[in-house]
């Protein structure tokens, strides 16, 4: 036992380390990559690409690279060969480069489990795609670099004098979300594809036929309306949705729970913590300390909405996973399947037999719930997914320099016309048209909420069983006091838990705060780039408020 | 005098090579016992007592995990699963027993071989393709048991077998139907012939019925190999979840989850990897396991 | 324990055959057989389905579920060979290689174990021993933590180690048993020959242990093939997975492609096939060896 005791501290030892060197890498990279492109802040004449032409870029030429991004955009599917045509491209550009791209489905939660084991085993690929859940826990662990720095340079594919990060869709302020999404609060993920993270509600794809044969002569707007219409449907002899015991649990919670009282939680709170960053710490601390209760109306309201939709879902769905229930949809089984613009070009190929159309998802309105806000989030207003790159790179300068290339080049304003176009999708930058495939997707005059803004459930979100408990609401006749009060037993816990890891002298908040001011003193002493200075020093304060929110009061509960 | 003690230092000499040899022929097996046994054994233990997600955070909790299993209404529903799972196990060990008497009183040989070979097919197929085609015979829309209800006009009872919370453990309790465990089989078969052949003579003198003979002659036979296949049940299904993990992934809701499967996911669900509350669902599970072993030898043992 | 091993034979012994009660009234035997039909159709009908649907459609297998008619779809064995095939031959090397590996470390260990001296001899096998009474079901996630720790995520030795490790306490025990047994003198006289340990191990005691290694060879080897949970979560590349995982992978992602992944689960199924058609015998004792060792 003792022995295993030392060996543990030598592993904190190692750990602490670890957490030092992700300062001293931010601002090596900031280094490393102000030689190929000057700063905001004085743009060079020769910047984008000293030496080169603009959109061509400036990687070692001399040497030869291989790269590994690893995604789950299959080659079967409309993004993977989208990404694939530009990968070529790049290569094509750059000889000397070679990107190799592995696919890996997301289904049976193997993306994470595949990278989880590499992350571990340091065989992760360069780059790769991550959801904010997954980047967050990855980021946490010290896996992914620190992206700052290169955000805050110039983009040697954009003809433009702005950073790189001010030429993506809502700026700065679009990467709000993914920022507060790690312990740094900082940019861990390039958005290059604008998948669901761009649009913060998911459509319904629909049989043309069967609502034509059940007399829904008008396409439901309001949730009142897409009730009626399954009513119909049902009456009509068909099931109406094909829902999934799983990725659709996650989906119908969000999208519903974004429509209800929006600034629910922070108003809990005083003024100054009232900052998007501070969300998922504000949910946390509403639970510990009793502010959000276990009957609260507004989550108990989507529940309700929830339940009552249910029941127009095909029978068995918990027991099937989302391409099952694509299946279902595809071979003529149900009226509607939720997804997203990803899976337009294969029910293009795919569905026989039947029309099919897509519904945007329907606003909520006062009739169904006093909560609602009649409103949708705003598209594209917050990056929320992206690719993140390997911190390993850090030790290999040029490779890494390569790769942030590769990732300038893919969010280049002529790639990314290519990229949305084939692959039907939003893009993620400014200034580029959104193809038209893709705007019923996206487009209602409802759409008003900052996504910033929205509701969350911290009941929903804080349990780890919840879609599991849900499951059981949906199936059985647990009611909605039971069932909220099951996912506040978890939630509760695991909000404890996130209040004692912040306030854990080692490893929570006072760490970071050490760690951020360390690297902000490092960049002074440096003269680093005065955007990158202020970059850190946001996080920075942050950070404070974080501490002091659960200072204030989430320390004398656990006590 | 010389040659006494050359002969001595010969033997000295040989001695302790042969000690050296024993050596080098057992360490292989004990470095590899300790490694990859005792040391993740004792390394569960300890961490049982952590806070751990195996990288960031590793904090002493005491006995916090414990608590919080004692509570969490989760691994309750758990338990009282397994211990359905674990009722029916062992009414299921029946079939076994019963096909068992019934071929070996089989008279004609050849025809007993055959079915003792048809008995051992499913082994050879891999048990993950087992599970996975009985998923496929539970789909709904169009597995086996509602096309077959289909064809026989008897719509009204198709189900939602495993998308039904109610019937998703009986469901899997019906994976392996007719309930026939080759390895159990045999274990029961090698016992019945090990029987002194008399005790079928003073039966057939008696004239005892099929049934009767099976109770009062064979059953009291089979005794030592029963408790040893109901230790095999008992381990197995205290600690075991592969097939709820491959099947239902513990639901609908939590309808057939396990504690090993909550250990499980804890440890390497999405999104989650509380490495240390899953080590402590692991530790009790162990405990559970030991009890079952201890009793096991002694109860076995006692008996031969 | 290890009566149980040497008394699971093939066809009755004929002394046993001969005493059985005369049963004058056909019909009984009749029921008999009945009874045993009746079980191996529906112990054996689920494979039967697959076999047939993995000539069909998907569009054959939904609407003329009970029905196999033309055209049949053989090319779904094509294509399921090709993903398949490499997960076979990933379990092959997985499985093959901790069978071959823990027999030798068992043996040698029997051998060491049962005929040699030296100090600290009792302590060392009872550390080994005493691992069999205690229950393995906490190991999985510091046994992830260490091959992690080792690098072995994600590469053969992952399966390989840990199945030649968790092999250790039965059968050392079984070959030390088995060891111990032999006559003392075999091994006396070839070292009155000047052999050494090692040459004495490898001509003598590996010859004698034949039956009870390919009896642990079996076990361990079919124990691997069969695990699940292991390889779940050590080796994930696509490239690596043996075929539980893999069909697992499979059939969650060809959702409705039933034909060709019902041809890969027949597919996955010819291994254990031959080894069964050419080593029956064996193959029934590896099973049971694997059941004693509770």
């Amino acid at each position: 036992m003792n022995r295993l005791r030392h060996t543990k501290k030598i592993v904190q030892k190692h750990k602490s380390r670890g957490m030092r060197t992700a300062l001293a890498a931010a601002v090596l990279m900031t280094a490393a990559l102000s030689g190929c492109s000057g700063n905001a802040e004085e743009p060079a004449p020769s910047s984008p690409a000293a030496g080169g032409q603009a959109g061509e870029g400036s990687i070692p030429a001399d040497k030869s690279f291989k790269i590994k991004v690893m995604s789950w955009q299959g080659p079967q599917e409309q993004y993977g060969p989208a990404y694939n045509a530009a990968f070529d491209e790049y290569m094509k550009l750059h000889p000397n480069v070679k990107i190799e791209h592995l696919y890996q489905p997301l289904a049976n939660n193997g993306y994470d489990k595949l990278l989880d084991t590499q992350f571990v085993s340091h065989e992760a690929p360069d780059a790769m795609q991550l959801n904010k859940y997954s980047m967050r826990k990855y980021a946490d662990q010290d896996y992914l670099a620190l992206l700052d720095g290169p955000m805050q340079q110039l983009s040697a594919y954009n003809d433009s004098a702005a950073r790189w990060v001010d030429t993506f869709a809502g700026g700065e302020k679009g990467f709000t979300t993914l920022k507060s999404f790690n312990k740094y609060g900082a940019i861990t993920s390039i958005p290059v594809d604008g998948g669901p993270g761009a649009n913060p509600v998911q459509p319904f794809y629909y049989n043309k036929d069967m609502f034509d044969k059940a007399g829904i002569a008008e396409l439901p707007e309001t949730w009142a309306e897409l009730i009626e219409a399954c009513r119909k449907l049902e009456a009509a002899g068909f099931d109406a949705l094909a829902a999934d015991g799983n990725r659709f649990m996650q989906w119908i919670t969000t999208y519903v729970g974004n429509q209800l009282e929006p600034g629910h939680v922070p108003g809990l709170f005083e003024e100054k913590y009232r900052i998007p960053e501070l969300k998922g710490d504000m949910d946390a601390i509403a639970l510990l300390t009793g502010k959000y209760k276990a009957d609260n109306p507004v989550e108990a309201a989507e529940l309700a909405i929830i339940k009552d939709f249910s029941q127009y879902w095909q029978d068995g769905w918990a027991a099937v996973n989302e391409d099952q229930a694509k299946q279902a949809f595809l071979l003529g089984k149900t009226a509607m399947y939720m997804s997203g613009n990803w899976d337009y070009s294969y029910f293009e190929q795919n569905v026989k037999g039947f029309a099919f159309g897509i519904i945007p998802f329907p606003v909520i309105t006062k009739e169904t719930t006093p909560f609602a806000s009649e409103m949708l989030p705003v598209a594209g207003d917050q990056q929320s997914y992206g690719w993140s790159v390997n911190k390993d790179l850090e030790n290999d300068p040029d490779k890494l320099k390569v790769v942030i290339d590769l990732f300038q080049f893919l969010t280049g304003k002529e790639t990314q016309k290519k990229m949305s176009d084939a692959g039907v999708f939003v893009p993620v930058v400014s200034g580029v048209s959104t193809p038209d495939k893709v705007k019923p997707f996206i487009a209602t005059a409802n759409n008003k909420i900052p996504t910033v803004d929205i509701f969350s459930g911290p009941l929903f979100a804080l349990a780890n069983d919840n879609k599991a408990i849900l499951q059981v609401y949906l199936t059985t006749d647990e009611d909605t006091a039971g069932t909220m009060e099951r996912l506040h037993q978890q939630a509760a816990t695991n909000a404890r838990k996130k209040a004692s890891d912040a306030l854990d002298a080692e490893g929570g908040v006072p760490n970071q705060i050490e760690i951020l001011q360390q690297s902000l003193d490092k960049q002074k002493a440096d003269n680093a780039p005065a955007a990158v200075v202020q970059s850190t020093t946001d996080s920075l304060n942050v950070a404070k408020l974080k501490l002091e929110l659960y200072k204030q009061y989430a320390e004398p509960l656990l006590k | 005098m010389a040659v006494q003690s050359a002969a001595r230092g010969q033997r000295k000499k040989t001695g302790r090579i042969g000690r050296a040899a024993g050596y080098g022929f057992v360490l292989p097996a004990v470095l590899f016992t300790v490694l990859f046994e005792y040391y993740p054994m004792l390394d569960g233990i300890f961490h049982s007592f952590y806070r751990w997600n195996g990288s960031t955070v590793e904090k002493f909790v005491g006995l916090d995990n414990f608590a919080e299993i004692f509570r969490d209404g989760v691994f309750w529903t758990s338990v009282k699963n397994m211990l359905f799972f674990l009722f029916f196990q062992i009414v299921l060990m029946i079939p076994t027993i019963a096909a068992c008497i019934v071929l070996f009183r089989i008279k004609n040989s050849k025809m007993q071989y055959v079915y003792r070979i048809l008995l051992c097919v499913p082994m050879i197929i891999p048990g993950i393709v087992t599970m996975l085609l009985w998923q496929f015979m539970y789909n709904p829309q169009y597995g086996f048991l509602n096309q077959l209800l289909d064809v026989l006009g008897l719509q009204q009872l198709q189900q939602l077998w495993l998308g039904d919370p109610a019937l998703a453990k009986w469901c899997l309790i019906f994976i392996g139907f007719p309930w026939i465990g080759t390895i159990a089989a045999l274990i029961y078969l090698a016992g019945l012939q090990n029987v002194d052949g008399s005790v079928w003579d003073a039966a057939a003198i008696d004239g005892a019925g099929p049934v009767k003979k099976a109770l009062f002659i064979e059953l009291p036979l089979l005794k030592g190999q029963f408790k040893l296949n109901l230790v095999t049940v008992l381990a197995g299904t205290v600690t075991g979840y592969g097939l709820q993990l491959v099947v239902t992934n513990g639901g609908p809701g939590f309808a057939t989850l396990v504690p090993g499967l909550y250990m499980y996911q804890r440890a390497f669900g999405s999104g989650t990897s509380d490495y240390g509350y899953a080590s402590a669902v692991g530790l009790i599970l162990f405990v559970i396991a030991l009890a079952i072993s201890a009793i096991s030898i002694k109860y076995i043992r006692s008996e031969e | 324990m290890d009566r149980i091993e040497q008394d699971v034979r093939w066809g009755t012994p004929a002394s046993v055959r001969l005493r059985k009660p005369a049963r004058p009234r056909a019909w009984g035997e009749l029921a008999k057989h009945a009874f045993m039909i009746l079980v191996c159709l529906l112990l054996l009908y689920p494979f039967a389905l697959m076999l047939q649907m993995s000539v069909k459609d998907t569009e054959q297998i939904m609407y003329e579920f009970f029905r196999i008619s033309s055209p049949y779809h053989f090319d779904n064995y094509a294509r399921a060979w090709s993903e398949v095939g490499p997960m076979i031959k990933n379990s092959v090397v997985m499985a093959g290689g901790s069978a071959l590996i823990s027999i030798f470390i068992t043996a040698a260990a029997g051998y060491g174990f049962g005929k040699l001296k030296f100090p600290g001899k009792e302590p060392l096998y009872w550390i080994v021993f005493a691992k069999m009474m205690l229950p393995g079901v906490m190991n999985l996630i510091p046994s992830f933590v260490l091959a992690w720790k080792l690098g072995l995520l994600n590469s053969y030795w992952a399966v390989i180690l840990f199945a030649v490790g968790g092999a250790q306490p039965f059968w050392v025990f079984v070959m030390r048993t088995f060891v111990a047994g032999q006559p003392q003198e075999l091994f006396d006289s070839a070292k009155v020959d000047g052999a050494g340990e090692a040459r004495i191990f490898w001509h003598i005691a590996l010859p004698l242990l034949r039956p009870v290694l390919s009896l642990s060879a079996l076990n361990v080897f079919l124990g691997v093939w069969n695990d699940y949970i292991w390889p779940l979560v050590t080796i994930q590349s696509f490239d690596k997975r043996p075929i539980t995982t893999g069909l697992a992978y499979l059939s969650s992602t060809h959702v409705g492609d039933y034909g060709p992944l019902m041809a890969g689960y027949v597919i996955a199924s010819v291994p254990l096939f031959l080894l069964f058609a050419f080593g029956m015998k064996q193959f029934v004792q590896g099973l049971t060896g694997g059941a004693v060792k509770l």
